[in-house]
């Protein structure tokens, strides 16, 4: 945590709280808010691979638990909603007052009759009427009560007249949404059914999705655990082989030994010949060793010839040369007429073998090659560690005879 | 020179801010004249109910002259009005309603006061919210001094106070915060006003070892100090200290002290001892890394001031401004609004371990300068004697007529809070201002 670069002398408590402020602003660039904390806090772990958890009866289970599937539902068409556009009010019409209900007040109503000497009397005593009050305005007023009245009867009828054209309209339109709305409550009966269907088919899915994942994750666990058995593997046989280049060589340095054993030019004539097996020879004691054998220092029993006729065979072991081909070098020499087919790259101490049967006046430098070439392999044989010394079965070496 | 303290309440076990700072201002003023205190026979502030009996009686060699409360508050009534004339238009008679039912309701003591005012040179009134307060500035408003310890809630926003406000011949102000916001309610930059704040008895040499001993208290802590109640922001403080205790690396306990409302939360590293007396209460605060005021609404923090008189930083809520105000103008404390101020804040304490001791140096430094027993009684003598000097001033504006009084055309209380100035003032006392 940073400390505050304020100077224990010189405190200001809003340099101080500036800083905290700014320090939390940073942090929360860094830091998830609450909600992302709350979601991080909320998510499932997923569970490590692991070989528990599989199951043996899981092919079994997939296949029982295979999607089912559903026909498509078929939802019927819903019935042409054919109201069409509402009917416009009519114009209106001209009024047709009944004639029983037309009356007409004018100023002589008040004197007619059908009696003539009364409408006489009425017309005589008229101006007495007159006299007496001024009938007038209740003829007028009369009057235009009974055009009024005309007037508002007419309107009432023809309103009447037009609602209730209006109201079947409405009545056909309200049957036909009626018939619409039972429509569409079958049709949601439908869908209603179909979801149930679809639920169905999704609770199926997801059963099914888990499967996929447990299948997926044991895959995954397969591979896994077969990539580390390849890499286990590779690294075994990598081990191995790099042995076996090892005991290659261990027996090539042995078998050079087991053909080269024969101390004179007798038993190198012979050593390619097959032979009965021998008892091995009795230890010689060691102060019979020590003389008869050659020098534990290397340096001090070789001369330059032997280095160079060891760097030849070495040589030779790098070319390849097999350990067959090279105990194969004997017996060619036993049966000259087919060569042997490694022949062509047989090292000089195949030459050496070989002189006897090639050259007979050459007896001499070959028993002197030989006799040198046994000094250097028993050489080479104290050199080896006690454990890679192989069991001497006869007094030619390890190999046994070709039978 | 004879001088009235008026008060709501009185006495040894009254620990309240206001009392307390009264009982402290007649005690210390005791020294340089007569005083006399008047309050009432209630000691609970909730209900008033009269647990003494009236008459005189001396507390600390100082004369108390009880007066009995009429009735007792109704906690309903209380809250209904308090919505009312809080929240919504009302009238002035609603607002005398509200401070009838808010109490303590004493008409004599403040006839008491109408008839004997003559007596005393000067009365100080104590907290101007209360009954005993408003009618007795107005029944001896020539010889008033009001301590108004007010807070930033909504009382100050309602139509009976600024004519007090107007009418007394002084104020003496708890912070510049405080008075700030009586100035932006009543305009009254006329009357003569001086920021006291209040002293404290802080002992030399607190055992701060004894403490720990006596409570086996180890590692480090912070302790808060007062009632344990939501409205001290102790709710706040809970949730933020548990939030803060999940940090691995902090090692801070938290230490109550006070009177719970509030269960306590069962956590390892919170520890509530109680009420404590001064002795241990001191104890406690040497022995704190830091004090934490959690309050939203302070008119003058004595547990603050003592917490620096005693070398201990401060953590407190920023969004109460006298707090915060202190803060900045002591440099000797730090602030917080949110979780992440807290947490930060007290984690930068806890590590930055010069960062305490720095910050407690400059509030002892502050609290000597400013809040030291002869400064303050320096401060009310000189504005005696100021107010000695100047005629005085006009009688304080009357109440309105019956129907004014019956107007529902005042603003609601809310309103007129949140229209005044916010915030701490800036200006640093201390060294930086006079």
């Amino acid at each position: 945590m940073s400390d505050f670069n304020v100077r224990s002398d010189s405190i200001d408590v809003e340099q101080i709280m500036e800083q905290i402020r700014a320090r939390i602003r940073e942090k929360r660039g860094v830091d998830y808010t609450e909600q992302q904390l709350r979601e991080l806090a909320a998510v499932k772990l997923e569970k490590m691979i692991d070989p528990r958890g599989l199951r043996s009866d899981l092919i079994e289970q997939f296949r029982k638990r295979r999607p089912t599937v559903y026909p498509p539902l078929e939802l019927p068409e819903l019935p042409a909603f054919d109201a069409g556009p509402m009917t416009p009010l009519p114009p209106s019409e001209p009024l047709r007052v009944s004639s029983d209900l037309m009356y007409s007040f004018e100023t002589e109503s008040i004197y007619t009759t059908h009696r003539a000497p009364l409408r006489f009397i009425r017309k005589l005593l008229n101006p007495l009427l007159k006299l007496l009050f001024n009938p007038n305005p209740i003829i007028d007023a009369l009057h235009r009560q009974g055009r009024l009245n005309h007037l508002l009867l007419e309107y009432a009828s023809d309103r009447d007249r037009r609602l209730v054209d209006r109201d079947r309209d409405v009545v056909h339109r309200d049957t036909q949404i009626v018939e619409r709305n039972q429509a569409i409550a079958a049709r949601d009966r439908l869908i209603v059914e179909r979801d149930n269907v679809r639920e169905i088919e999704r609770v199926d899915r997801r059963e099914m999705d888990a499967l996929y994942y447990e299948i997926i994750h044991n895959l995954v666990f397969e591979l896994t655990r077969l990539g580390i058995e390849n890499k286990n593997l590779t690294m075994r046989v990598e081990s191995l082989t790099g042995r076996l280049e090892f005991n290659e060589r261990r027996a090539r340095a042995l078998e050079s030994v087991v053909v080269y054993k024969p101390g004179d030019g007798d038993a190198g004539r012979d050593a390619g010949r097959p032979s009965p097996p021998q008892p091995p020879p009795p230890a010689p004691p060691a102060a019979a060793a020590g003389a008869a054998a050659p020098s534990p220092t290397p340096g001090a029993a070789e001369g330059p010839g032997q280095r160079s006729r060891r760097r030849r065979r070495r040589r030779g072991r790098r070319g390849g040369q097999p350990a067959a081909a090279i105990m194969g070098a004997p017996s060619s020499a036993a049966s000259p007429a087919p060569p042997a087919p490694s022949s062509g790259s047989s090292p000089p101490a195949d030459a050496a073998a070989a002189a006897p049967a090639t050259s007979a006046p050459d007896a001499a430098a070959a028993r002197d090659a030989a006799a040198a070439h046994h000094e250097t392999a028993e050489s080479v044989e104290r050199a080896l560690p006690p454990e890679a010394q192989p069991s001497e079965g006869g007094s030619g070496g390890g190999r046994p005879p070709e039978q | 020179m004879k001088i009235a303290v008026v008060v709501q309440r009185y006495g040894h076990a009254i620990n309240g801010g206001a009392e307390l700072h009264a009982r402290y201002i007649a005690e210390h003023l005791a020294r340089h004249a007569d005083v006399e205190v008047l309050t009432t026979c209630a000691t609970d502030y909730v209900t008033w109910r009269n647990d003494v009996p009236p008459g005189v009686e001396t507390v600390n060699g100082v004369p108390v002259r009880r007066f009995p409360v009429r009735h007792e508050r109704d906690p309903r009534t209380f809250g209904v009005r308090s919505h009312h004339v809080f929240e919504h238009p009302h009238s002035l008679a609603d607002e005398l309603k509200w401070l009838d039912s808010e109490g303590p309701t004493s008409p004599k003591l403040v006839a008491y006061l109408r008839r004997n005012q003559t007596s005393y040179e000067y009365c100080i009134f104590v907290s101007y919210r209360y009954y005993h307060a408003y009618h007795g500035v107005r029944a001896a408003a020539s010889r008033a001094v009001l301590v108004p310890t007010a807070e930033r809630d909504a009382a100050i926003g309602l139509a009976l106070f600024p004519p007090i406000f107007r009418g007394v011949r002084a104020l003496m102000y708890n912070s510049h915060e405080e008075r700030a916001m009586i100035q932006g309610v009543s305009a009254n930059h006329d009357v003569p006003g001086v920021v006291v704040g209040i002293g404290s008895a802080v002992p030399s040499s607190p055992q701060a070892a004894r403490f720990r001993q006596k409570f086996d208290i180890r590692g480090p802590f912070a302790v808060y100090v007062g009632r344990i109640d939501e409205n001290k922001g102790c709710k706040e403080l809970f949730e933020f200290f548990k939030g803060y205790a999940q940090d691995p690396a902090s090692r801070l306990s938290l230490v109550l002290i006070g009177n719970s409302l509030l269960p306590i939360p069962n956590h390892p590293r919170v520890h509530h001892l109680g009420f404590l007396d001064d002795a241990d209460k001191f104890d406690a605060m040497a022995a704190a890394d830091l004090l934490i005021m959690p309050s939203y609404f302070e008119s003058l923090s004595m547990v603050a001031l003592e917490a620096w008189a005693l070398g201990r930083p401060v953590l407190a809520n920023g969004r109460c401004d006298v707090l915060k105000g202190q803060c900045i103008r002591s440099n000797a404390g730090l602030y917080y609004e949110t979780f992440d101020e807290f947490k930060e804040t007290l984690r930068t304490i806890e590590r930055n371990k010069w960062l305490g001791p720095a910050l407690g140096h400059n509030g002892r430094q502050f609290f000597r300068e400013h809040y030291d027993w002869p400064v303050i009684e320096k401060k009310y003598l000189d504005m005696f004697a100021r107010l000695s000097a100047e005629p005085a001033p006009a009688a304080i504006e009357p109440l309105p007529g019956w129907f004014a009084r019956r107007r529902r055309e005042i603003r609601p209380a809310i309103a007129v809070l949140a229209a005044l100035p916010t915030g701490p003032a800036v200006a640093r006392d201390g060294r930086r201002t006079a």
